[in-house]
């Protein structure tokens, strides 16, 4: 009886080097805490987080300037692309925010930080991912340490409630995907997603008469369909949302400003591997499948974000109305597309990390400190952090000439290039609306202060500096907009490649 | 670089306050140097005219900075500046002052980018940004009760129908890039592209609903009445004078010329709407109590007058309509301004409320009766020039409009008086909060607006000599439209092929 040869894979370290630091940066992290007395040095252990982080986005960024990429390791399991690469940087521009951010606050401890760095590998595995396999367990390491976080303030039942509902509606959504994954690994006998893809292809052209094929075509169908669902959840679209704002309210500032971020990276960047990698060549309506989804994450996000009162919720909502931008340019299934989605999200992600950087440092850990209302006179009080909280919230209204502008401009050329009319419209209509969604903190801002409002907390140095650097980076990206073009555009020239996989 | 001037000017203007802190005083002297010395650059500008730079901002895109002071340009850059130095001296905001000045001139210096953008793109960008400062002013400075709903009202009008332009704006690209040989946002090469006539029509749609809400034109004024009532008088000066004028620019600048067909297609039904425009802000005007809404509805009337000489669609119509866009900036910024004035010292402004101003401030009456006879069309002052020429055009391409048109003319004359009359004359005598005297300076800045007045007045050609050019050009585009055949088939269906 011949046992199947268990091959070791061949494994690139050179590739994984962003990925070993953060893990490495981990597992110091939580072997010095043990020599240190709780509360004490906590701060040393966020810088030193903070140093693994911009050691792994260094290295990073060696990948992304060398002649290594884009390359497969792993026996084809992960793909190294320019796309993989940049998104890492917006996950590890994310998770270095966050640990800044917590820092001073309650919430601040190894486990936190070691938790963090873990759901970052998780993102960065996962926009790398090749394989059904570690696609699933890359959205498990992303999603298990962030349901922990989310409950890291448990003085807060807020905080527990959304540990909770998350971890609950998580817990299905991986249902889902899983099921979805089993079904396209039972039509194409093979995890990798080039197996996938070819044999997608092939279930579109035979004969719908043919032995078999309905039968099939169906279940290719249901997968891919099960598979966006369980992404869409990770991604916030439409009706896949519900835990988003609950979430975005009791979990703690510092892990919000994380996943929404992360987790729309890693979301959006499997799913744009999957459109160009598998769906694009098979016979499956996945565009029809995506146009509903988008439509409705952006006018579900865009009404509802116009009652919302607490500045968490609100941004929540917005990030719903983002995720069905990202949806919308994934339609059109081009890779001029996907570049306009990738310079959309590292758009998002500046004014989205800066907003939440304001409200970390306006609410100083206080719930009452993320009411819209508290931003009433911030002008007055704090003219500079008015002004960059004004530069993120114009930027995600898309008012030109800032950095969103520009994302959004992108998204309509691509969508308008490809002749999707009801997406161009329905992506104007949510940005009409947003301004209006928008434009209330930001008059608030700049109304009279209100007497009976308690000052405001000081604001530590590396946050102002972060805030600064943010608002700084939406001003000079939006007036400058071909420096991070160029970058992108070598997204869309190397690009996810179905052609790079084979090897 | 001069074309770049008052637009660096007026952005320096914007920002200085923010170092001022609380200091009133300094912030409004800063923000008067700026707005002063954007004027300057302004007139070197008319001398120096026509001029224009290009910088390369995103290639990629076809996107650069393509600014031109030409013809159509330059009085309305330097009608900017005035204003804004109007509205500055006019002003004495102290609580918040580092606000309010930056905003005032963040408005002006937008609105000059949308008068100077040869590129759709880059004068989208200025479109756009121009709402903040008007929201922001509106909303947080307001006088009234209802400020914010206000704002949000001036802010939902604005925004929506200018989503939908940049739709208009990004297909019109694609539409033209397959004849420029790559995507292209330049007002100079889109011009050489002749697009079939369903793709001009929606396009010009969306074009002319987000211009004209700007102006405002019937029936899309609903946002006017509250914006101009809850501001402040120098903010409703601003909205106004400045930006007004800025849809009406966009029109004849970009929807006419790019889309001529379209325009010629549409210039009947336009022409009604300018028509009942007319005649629905002439009637306001004349029974309306309050006296800052008289002057807001004579503006939609007036503006309705410049709308239809533009829907004239000949080169006199389009020469008058850029004169009296110059004068109705003019007369209605001094207007608000001095009625402004007026509701402060008598802390009302209703007119039966008002009376007698004359008796106590003599000289300031004098102001008050001037512009009044200046917008009530009076001939040797700017109004009638304007008028007369709009009228002319108009009258070219038909004659029904213009005999309904000269209606309006006479309605003026009725609602203006009435409102002098009512605020100046008259037996009753009003209790004065404050004394209606005019500083110095509020008095320096007033004279070059009857020096204007008068002279525009008496020699309206030094005006429309440098505007005949463009608007023979712009003529001739709309005459050819339907000799030439279109090229270009984008369609929305090429999808589903």
């Amino acid at each position: 009886m011949n046992l199947p040869l268990i091959v070791p894979p061949q494994v690139a370290f050179s590739l994984i080097s962003p990925d070993l630091a953060l893990l490495v940066t981990s597992v110091v992290i939580l072997a010095v805490a043990l020599f240190l007395a709780p509360e004490q040095g906590i701060r040393w252990l966020a810088w030193l987080a903070a140093a693994g982080i911009l050691v792994a986005a260094g290295s990073d960024v060696i990948l992304l300037l060398g002649s290594q990429l884009p390359a497969t390791t792993f026996s084809g399991s992960l793909v190294m692309d320019p796309l993989a690469e940049v998104l890492d940087l917006v996950i590890l521009a994310a998770a270095l925010l966050a640990v800044l951010l917590a820092a001073n606050r309650p919430e601040a401890s190894p486990d936190y930080l070691a938790l963090t760095l873990w759901s970052a590998i998780g993102m960065m595995v996962l926009v790398s991912a090749h394989d059904l396999i570690v696609l699933f367990l890359a959205v498990e390491v992303l999603s298990l340490p962030l349901y922990i976080l989310c409950a890291f303030r448990p003085d807060r039942p807020t905080s527990l409630e959304a540990a909770v509902k998350y971890f609950l509606l998580g817990a299905f959504s991986s249902g889902f995907l899983l099921y979805g994954l089993a079904l396209l690994f039972g039509v194409s006998g093979g995890t990798n997603l080039t197996q996938v893809a070819a044999a997608l292809a092939t279930v579109g052209s035979a004969s719908l008469f043919g032995h078999g094929a309905i039968g099939t075509a169906l279940i290719a169908e249901v997968g891919i369909g099960l598979v966006v669902v369980g992404l869409g959840f990770k991604l916030a679209a439409v009706p896949f949302h519900q835990w988003v704002p609950d979430v975005y309210e009791g979990a703690p500032t510092s892990v919000v400003t994380f996943m929404s971020v992360g987790t729309k990276v890693a979301a959006f960047g499997v799913l744009a591997r999957l459109v160009d990698t598998v769906f694009v060549g098979s016979a499956v309506d996945w565009q029809g499948l995506l146009s509903a989804l988008a439509v409705a994450t952006i006018l579900a996000g865009a009404v509802l974000a116009i009652p919302q009162q607490n500045f968490k919720r609100l941004l929540g909502y917005s990030g719903i109305l983002n995720a069905g931008y990202l949806v919308a340019v994934l339609v059109v299934g081009s890779q001029a597309a996907t570049a306009a989605g990738v310079y959309f999200l590292v758009t998002y992600a500046l004014m989205n990390l800066g907003a939440f950087a304001v409200i970390s440092a306006v609410s100083g850990g206080e719930m009452e400190g993320v009411m819209i209302r508290r931003y009433r006179g911030l002008f007055y009080q704090q003219p500079w952090t008015a002004v960059a909280m004004a530069v993120f919230l114009l930027s995600l209204a898309s008012i030109p000439p800032l950095a969103g502008f520009f994302g959004k401009l992108f998204i309509l050329q691509a969508l308008i290039s490809g002749h999707q009319l009801v997406l161009a419209l329905t992506v104007v209509a949510g940005t009409a609306i947003t301004l209006i969604v928008y434009g209330r903190p930001l008059l608030a801002m700049f109304s009279p202060p209100d007497p009976d409002s308690p000052p405001l907390p000081k604001m530590p140095m590396a946050v102002a500096t972060a805030i600064g650097c943010l608002a700084v980076a939406v001003v000079a990206v939006g007036l400058v907009p071909g420096a991070i073009v160029g970058l992108v555009h070598g997204v869309s020239q190397i690009g996810p490649l179905s052609g790079i996989s084979g090897r | 670089m001069l074309v770049l001037l008052p637009l660096i000017l007026l952005t320096l203007g914007a920002l200085a306050p923010l170092f001022l802190g609380r200091q009133a005083r300094a912030i409004r002297l800063v923000s008067l140097v700026f707005s002063a010395l954007a004027l300057v650059a302004a007139v070197v500008g008319i001398a120096q005219a026509p001029q224009q730079v290009n910088l390369p901002w995103l290639p990629a895109l076809g996107l650069s900075l393509s600014l031109q002071l030409d013809g159509l340009s330059m009085f309305l850059v330097a009608l900017t500046a005035l204003a804004t130095l109007a509205v500055v001296a006019f002003s004495d905001e102290t609580e918040r002052p580092a606000g309010y000045y930056s905003l005032i001139l963040l408005m002006a210096a937008t609105a000059v980018g949308t008068f100077l953008s040869t590129n759709l793109l880059v004068f989208y960008v200025f479109w756009e940004l121009m709402i903040i400062p008007g929201y922001l002013l509106i909303g947080t400075y307001g006088q009234g009760p209802d400020s914010r709903r206000a704002a949000l009202k001036f802010l939902v009008y604005s925004l929506v129908p200018s989503a939908f332009l940049l739709v208009a704006i990004v297909t019109l690209a694609v539409a033209a890039a397959p004849a420029i040989g790559h995507l292209s946002f330049n007002l100079d090469q889109l011009l050489a592209v002749h697009l079939p006539a369903a793709t001009q029509n929606w396009i010009f749609l969306l074009f002319a609903a987000s211009f004209m809400v700007k102006v405002p034109i019937w029936p899309l004024h609903a946002w006017m009445p509250d914006a101009y009532g809850e501001s402040r008088p120098q903010v409703a000066a601003m909205l106004s004078g400045v930006l007004s004028k800025t849809g009406l620019y966009a029109l004849i600048r970009f929807a006419f010329p790019l889309l001529p067909e379209a325009a010629r297609l549409f210039a009947p039904a336009l022409a009604v709407i300018a028509l009942i425009s007319i005649l629905y802000g002439a009637w306001i005007a004349l029974t309306h109590r309050d006296g800052r809404m008289v002057i807001a509805y004579s503006s939609l009337s007036h503006l309705g007058l410049v709308f239809l000489g533009v829907v004239a669609l000949n080169a006199l119509g389009l020469d008058g309509a850029v004169l009296q866009m110059l004068n109705h900036g003019i007369y209605a910024v001094a207007l608000f301004l001095l009625f402004g004035m007026v509701e402060e010292a008598a802390g009302t402004r209703l007119l039966a409320k008002l009376g007698g101003v004359a008796g106590r401030a003599a000289l300031f009456a004098g102001f008050l009766w001037i512009t009044v006879l200046a917008a009530l069309g009076l001939p040797g002052l700017n109004g009638f020039a304007g008028e007369f020429l709009l009228l002319l055009g108009i009258f070219r391409t038909s004659q029904v409009w213009a005999w309904i048109a000269i209606a309006a003319v006479i309605f003026s004359a009725a609602y203006f008086i009435r409102l002098f009359q009512l605020t100046a004359q008259g037996a009753t005598e009003v209790e004065l909060i404050r004394p209606l005297r005019l500083s110095p300076i509020r008095f320096a800045v007033l004279v070059p607006f009857v020096v204007l007045m008068v002279y525009i007045g008496f020699a309206p050609a030094q005006v429309t000599s440098r505007v005949q050019p463009v608007a023979q050009s712009i003529a001739r585009l709309e005459a050819r439209a339907a000799l030439t055949q279109p090229v270009g088939n984008y369609s929305w269906e090429a999808s589903r092929q």
